[in-house]
């Protein structure tokens, strides 16, 4: 003998649904749908026209509005045209500054050698040093060797 | 003067008892209609009269199929409202129940949970099969007829009842419906 017993079901069976919808959507429904629209208030009191009014059309533009409108229109033009001219001249001005500083740039340039010479051959600095354009450098070794700047080195003369 | 009055008067009474009678042919469907597609009976109710409301103020071209003009008015008039919905404050619709003195407060309490907990357990399922439940129980519509408004099948009907049923059993059971 066992004191287990069958575990009930914890959904609502077919039936109790059925049972269960017929009797909520039979308290669902409005009493006052019952009611024919002649006998609502809304429609004895004539309030629908009223809440359904129509917006009234917008008016035609006349003759006196259409000519303030073209010549508004117009004067909008000429100042767009005028403006827009104003602006390219500007433009122009702008780049024919930009290329005279360009050019004056490049005239003060000042090309220097690896001797330390100028094409102009001014003097640049405090100790004579001047600058001198030249088209390549010459990286042969030379023979006449500047007195002050005599190098030593390992190597023997070769005449001993 | 007083003659253009009585037409006036004529007129109007003819179509308000035009009125009624495509409000009996069609009111309760489309109620059944709209409250599916909101879960609201006062909201579905509103609908149906909005539309009404319109058809009665409509002037100019004549309306061929008073219904389908009055369901897409309906409708748009609760697609609406929804929108509007979500910045205004929520009326209790058991306010209107306590006023009723049949019940004592207890149950007035638990009939209205319970209802709010079926309601909103419909709310969950889908918008179709929200259609079938009340065109079976509120409408008592057969599945032949219901197979022709859904275009399909009336064993697929009642398939859709059948697992509307069992889905709507499941989640009333997750929300701790008492249908004891």
């Amino acid at each position: 003998m066992s004191n287990i017993q069958p575990e009930k079901d914890p959904l609502l069976s077919d039936g109790q649904m059925e049972d269960l919808l017929s009797a909520f959507y039979a308290g669902e429904e409005p009493e006052a749908l019952k009611q024919l629209p002649s006998t609502w208030s809304q429609i004895q009191n004539n309030d629908v026209s009223e809440d359904l009014i129509v917006a009234p059309a917008k008016r035609l533009p006349d003759a006196s509005r259409g000519i303030f409108v073209a010549v508004a229109t117009l004067a909008m033009c000429v100042v767009v045209m005028i403006v827009l001219s104003g602006d390219n001249s500007g433009e122009s001005t702008a780049q024919d500054k930009g290329q005279q500083t360009q050019g004056q740039q490049l005239n003060n340039t000042i090309n220097v050698s690896g001797d330390g010479q100028s094409s102009g051959g001014g003097v640049i600095g405090d100790d004579s040093t001047t600058l001198e354009e030249i088209d390549n450098i010459d990286l042969t070794p030379q023979d006449d060797e500047p007195d002050g700047d005599v190098e030593k080195t390992d190597r023997k003369p070769e005449s001993e | 003067m007083e003659q253009q009055q009585t037409v006036d008067a004529s007129v109007s009474a003819e179509e308000l008892e035009e009125l009624d009678e495509v409000y009996r042919e069609n009111s309760r469907e489309l109620w059944a209609i709209f409250y599916s597609q909101c879960s609201d009976p006062e909201r579905a109710y509103d609908a149906v009269q909005e539309s009404f409301l319109r058809l009665h103020a409509h002037r100019g071209e004549q309306i061929r199929d008073p219904r389908a003009w009055l369901l897409r008015v309906g409708q748009n008039w609760l697609r609406d409202v929804a929108r509007r919905k979500s910045s205004s404050c929520k009326l209790t619709p058991a306010l209107d129940e306590i006023v009723n003195d049949r019940f004592v407060p207890q149950d007035i309490l638990s009939s209205t949970e319970n209802r709010q907990a079926i309601r909103h357990a419909l709310q969950c399922l889908l918008e179709d099969d929200r259609k079938v439940l009340v065109m079976k129980y509120s409408l008592n519509w057969t599945s032949a007829k219901m197979a022709r408004v859904m275009d399909c099948s009336a064993a697929a009907i009642d398939m859709r009842l059948s697992r509307a049923r069992r889905r709507l059993a499941e989640l009333l059971e997750e929300q701790g419906y008492d249908h004891e």
